[in-house]
């Protein structure tokens, strides 16, 4: 599969902190697939979502999209771990936000947003306020977001993070199947091991100090994915433990 | 009616009869306390005389420009102060220099710079009117959540106008509407102080009315002044409930 994000010998830190937060790290995102990235909580995983959107500056190195600029769409779209509605705007127009500006007629508009909703299971909610939904709607709201601008990526910064176990197995099956139907490329951040082993393809681990993907997961487990797959399991446990020998080094032990 | 409204009423109805009771019972002069059954004569004769709506016209005048100068200059000097870290920082002595001064010590320089005219009596109820949203306006867009103007950023809305548009304006809305609304009820304590040096309008009317001890005119115009504020206060409200419709 060809390459749709490449990045090399990246360097990332904040200013006024001598050490980078993120070295020498090198990705590769390829077309059409689902990666997750997971790591501990401060390892960068955000800062790192932060640099492929373009909302982050690199110290150094070197970031390659291929993504075609193609006027009637945003090249990538973002879901952050908080829905981040904006509450003065009922959903259908949270679900426009990045289609305005983007020179497309009020019906495509209209039509964009609510094949978006219905995609995520919304379309009767359309003209509700964000502070009548629930937790797990509104983050529906901002899947419905970024598909509406039919990304070539699709950056997901600990989506369900936020949510309650139950609604969380829902929307990550959900996601799937969406995934499944528009096979846009996906790069999902997350912390929780289970999580990115049961959407992805493969599984980046971000450790160390300072950062870099340190192992990758190639997770051959058959879609449609079932929770209790033995080969899933196996992924799972190699990830964990490598991921507690990264800590443990990090900490000195 | 509800049983608060009906209380509400009954406390109104119970202060003007107490009013109405110490004034007939001799403990006051009447000069010094007319009872509200005097006022409704004295408001006829004032319409009837046509004082009544001269006054009211020049003073919604001097308020209505002093009202429009002061709350677009504040809103807009408070909202760039708080986009521009830099403007803020050049600013900020100025304005806390400027801040403390009341509108009416204002009155010697507005006599100075525009006579006794209409535009010092204009200048002097923009000057209070100002600094109620130049504050606003400045807490209410310094407390912007930034999330969402990433947010607004990722999906493609990169320059300052598409920023103020898509996120600074409606969020800092709330804020700012509030600003407007207490800057409203501030431009109706302004005016009558604004005309008590010589400019035609309810404050002058009241001086004049003062100087001859007739009282019951002065009431006339504290009355008129108390529903001019309340029907603008309910119509900004209205307009204002509107706006912010999106609010649980």
């Amino acid at each position: 599969m060809a390459a749709i994000i490449e990045l090399a010998d990246v360097a990332i830190g904040f200013p006024g902190s001598a050490r980078p937060v993120l070295a020498d790290l090198a990705l590769t995102v390829r077309r059409g697939e689902f990666a997750a990235v997971v790591g501990a909580s401060g390892a960068g995983k955000s800062t790192l979502l932060r640099i492929v959107a373009g909302l982050m500056e690199p110290l150094r190195g070197s970031i390659h999209r291929h993504l075609d600029e193609n006027p009637g769409r945003r090249s990538i779209a973002i879901v952050f771990q908080e829905a981040r509605l904006m509450p003065w705007r009922r959903v259908h127009e949270n679900v426009a936000l990045g289609l305005e500006g983007l020179g497309l007629a009020d019906e495509e508009v209209q039509r964009r947003v609510s094949d978006a909703l219905a995609l995520v299971g919304l379309r009767d909610f359309a003209q509700r306020w964000p502070h009548q939904l629930s937790g797990g709607q509104r983050q529906r709201v901002g899947i419905a977001r970024a598909l509406a601008v039919r990304p070539e990526i699709l950056l997901m910064d600990e989506p369900f993070g936020a949510l309650d176990a139950i609604t969380r197995q829902t929307l990550q099956d959900e996601l799937l199947r969406i995934w499944a139907a528009t096979r846009t490329t996906i790069l999902f951040v997350t912390h929780d091991i289970e999580e990115a082993a049961y959407l992805a393809d493969r599984v980046l681990l971000l450790g160390g100090s300072p950062t870099r993907i340190s192992e990758t997961y190639e997770i051959s487990a058959p879609r449609p994915r079932n929770r209790s797959d033995a080969s899933l399991a196996s992924v799972m446990r190699q990830v964990r433990s490598d991921l507690s020998d990264i800590l443990q080094e990090g900490a000195g032990i | 009616m509800s049983s608060r409204r009906l209380l509400s009423a009954a406390g109104l109805a119970a202060f003007i009869g107490i009013w109405e009771a110490v004034a007939r019972s001799g403990l006051v002069p009447v000069a010094l306390l007319p009872p509200p059954s005097a006022i409704p004569a004295r408001f006829v004769s004032e319409i009837s005389l046509g004082i009544w709506q001269t006054m009211v016209l020049a003073s919604l005048g001097h308020y209505l420009v002093g009202l429009l100068i002061g709350s677009l200059l504040g809103v807009v000097v408070g909202g760039a102060v708080a986009l521009f870290p830099r403007v803020d920082a050049a600013q900020a002595w100025v304005a806390r220099l400027l801040r403390p001064i009341p509108p009416l010590a204002w009155i010697p320089f507005a006599i100075i710079w525009f006579g006794i005219s209409e535009t010092a009596a204009a200048f002097i109820i923009a000057i209070g009117i100002f600094w109620i949203n130049y504050f606003t306006a400045y807490a209410a867009v310094g407390a912007v959540d930034k999330d969402l103007i990433e947010l607004a950023r990722a999906f493609g809305h990169r320059s300052l106008k598409a920023r103020l548009q898509k996120v600074i304006m409606p969020a800092a809305a709330p804020g700012i509407l509030s600003g407007l609304r207490a800057g409203i009820g501030q431009g109706w304590m302004t005016v009558v102080a604004a005309e008590l040096f010589g400019i035609t309008g309810i404050g002058q009317r009241m001086m004049e009315a003062a100087g001859l001890l007739a009282t019951p005119v002065v009431i006339v115009y504290m009355a008129t002044i108390a529903v001019l504020y309340g029907i603008s206060d309910t119509l900004f409200l209205m307009v204002q409930t509107r706006i912010l419709r999106w609010q649980p």
